[in-house]
């Protein structure tokens, strides 16, 4: 029997008994649901986890100097960046030099002590706060020598009785003035959070006039921050930065590593291990739910193929094969199962969407979503329903006989 | 047999119904041989019985054994669609035997909605369709009127005058002369007997 009439033979199955049908690819839409929706919030769990913890660092390569060894090496420059550019340039997102140092700063109250956070390049990478009073840094700003600085949000409460009204008040750094331009907000992820307590400020400023540290030179940094695009790149780009910066500072290889890169992955990974297992978890229920429908599933299709036997057995001495009547119920499965997932991720996503707003249960609304409800719900309608089928095929076709 | 019409009749019981299975290739029997169109059918499996029957052998039953949610055009059209008939000959065709029927202007009806008259020669059309070689009928009247039996009973003769063979178990004396011949089962065995 030609493909088309074996798909025109499962649509009418399928479209003459709608109630049945209808309950048949919500039990594959309820299993397929189940399995979406625990791919999505594992999806949505795993990047929440992973921007809360890490931020830009889970994808960065963070330099500093190898202080276990001392050596005439020194701390990494400035002036690194640019070779670390040119040499890793399509795969750099992002790059900043930090200077960090402690102070004492007064607002319009009390002194405190305060962390000091010299920068140049792209600091929104890790200091990612928004900013709840003025501005940011300009590019030109960070890159100059003026006087000037943004307040971490718990800096900006402790030196001023209101956080808004530092924003054009001066602030003074070791006792040396200088104006505030704006305020971050609440840090949301522990990277940020060790700026809360900080002042952000260029960094040619804060060597020029901030800072006391006398161990480094103007263009050393405590820290570079290369960002990737990619967190796949990191073992290759580390290996490329480690044979850039022996050259730019005249390390020979025989030497010991002059420079540490901090490798957040290696947490990260440690974390994935964990989340692991709640993926364990969450499959482990979802597939007892996918099960759970399948037997469903075979259920409807076994009483559906007990009641439907005479039908059957007309259509044999109409001419059906048994293959004929086999490949009829394997379509009519493969199209619920498509029904299926359809119901499926639009329940997920639904569900989904609700368990976001309403718990804010980080969810990760993507197309795997419906690729995962479309492999579950046609895998059980075609497995739940390939027994049923074959008890179908071999129905005897003496039986249209018997009215 | 080509051209002929045969009535079986016996008591209920008698074997009629089971003989007709097997003469429609639908079964097989426990002992003895089976020839169809000059060819040993025994024990072939499921499968190549069903290929030799397909579109060679229609079938009427005595409850029109139709499918209640199919419409008229689908049930008539369905022997031709596993028999594998392009849909434009499929539809010409089913047309055709409904008009036989007179019961073209139903086509888009569903099955469930006819009457048991209509029903039959729905039933009857489904079997025509792709003038089959062998046209085996149990008990086709046994529920219908003495109009309806009459349009079925020459609609059969019609078939047979055709060159096709018509195997008919009944009782109804309307249907049973256009019967050529006639076999009646008693005692488990079958009795050939002259024209009723």
């Amino acid at each position: 029997m030609p493909l088309w009439n074996q798909i025109y033979m499962a649509v009418w199955s399928i479209t003459t008994r709608p109630i049945r049908s209808c309950l048949m690819a919500l039990t594959l839409g309820a299993g397929a649901g189940s399995v979406a929706l625990a791919t999505a919030i594992l999806a949505g769990y795993g990047q929440q986890m992973e921007r809360m913890v890490f931020g830009a660092y889970a994808r960065s390569l963070v330099i500093t100097e190898n202080t276990l060894i001392h050596d005439r090496f020194g701390p990494p420059r400035v002036s690194d960046l640019e070779a670390l550019d040119q040499e890793l340039g399509t795969l750099v997102e992002a790059r900043a030099a930090w200077r960090t140092g402690f102070a004492e700063a007064q607002g319009d109250g009390d002194r405190y002590e305060v962390r000091l956070f010299g920068v140049v390049g792209d600091y929104q990478r890790e200091a990612n706060m928004a900013v709840a009073h003025g501005r940011a840094f300009t590019r030109a700003e960070l890159a100059g020598a003026e006087r000037q600085c943004m307040l971490g949000a718990s800096a900006a409460a402790r030196l001023f009785a209101r956080p808004a009204d530092a924003v054009g008040a001066p602030v003074r750094i070791n006792g040396i003035s200088c104006a505030v331009i704006g305020v971050f907000g609440p840090a949301e992820t522990n990277t940020a959070e060790r700026y809360a307590l900080g002042v952000l400020l260029p960094f040619t400023a804060m060597v020029r006039y901030f800072d006391r540290s006398a161990h480094l030179a103007p263009d050393e940094a405590n820290q570079l921050t290369v960002v990737l695009l990619d967190r796949r790149s990191i073992s290759a780009a580390r290996e490329t930065a480690d044979r850039i910066l022996r050259r730019e500072h005249g390390a020979p290889l025989s030497h010991a590593a002059p420079f540490r890169f901090g490798d957040e992955n290696a947490s990260l990974r440690a974390m994935n291990r964990q989340r692991d297992l709640l993926t364990r978890l969450l499959f482990s229920i979802a597939t007892i739910s996918m099960i759970a429908a399948a037997i469903g599933y075979g259920g409807y299709t076994l009483s559906a193929v007990e009641t439907r036997r005479r039908d059957i057995a007309l259509q044999m001495a109409c001419g059906a094969l048994g293959s004929d009547i086999l490949f009829q119920f394997m379509l009519e499965s493969l199209i619920l199962g498509v029904l299926g997932a359809a119901i499926g991720a639009g329940v997920a996503a639904g569900l989904g969407f609700l368990v976001s707003s309403l718990w804010d249960i980080p969810v990760a609304l993507d197309p795997s979503l419906a690729l995962a409800a479309l492999a579950g719900s046609i895998g059980a309608g075609v497995a739940a329903g390939a027994l049923p089928a074959s008890r179908a095929a071999a129905a005897a076709p003496a039986l249209a006989v018997k009215g | 047999m080509a051209g002929e019409c045969i009535a079986v009749v016996g008591r209920s019981g008698a074997g009629k119904s089971t003989f007709l299975t097997i003469l429609g290739l639908l079964d097989q029997p426990d002992a003895g041989t089976v020839s169809f169109l000059g060819e040993d059918v025994s024990g072939i499996p499921p499968a190549a019985l069903a290929r030799r029957r397909r579109g060679r052998i229609g079938y009427l039953f005595q409850d029109a054994g139709l499918i209640a949610r199919m419409r008229v055009l689908d049930t008539v059209c369905l022997p031709m669609r596993y028999a594998g008939r392009a849909a434009d000959d499929r539809k010409a065709a089913a047309y055709k035997a409904l008009d036989a029927v007179e019961l073209s202007e139903k086509a888009n009806r569903r099955v469930e909605e006819l009457s048991g008259g209509e029903r039959q020669r729905v039933g009857l059309a489904r079997a025509l369709a792709l003038g089959p070689q062998l046209l085996v009928c149990d008990e086709p009247s046994a529920a219908l009127d003495e109009q309806t039996t009459g349009v079925i009973g020459r609609l059969l003769s019609d078939h047979a005058n055709r060159g096709g063979c018509v195997i008919l178990a009944t009782h109804d004396p309307l249907l049973m002369p256009i019967a050529d011949r006639m076999i009646r089962f008693t005692n488990g065995a079958a009795i050939e007997e002259a024209k009723p």
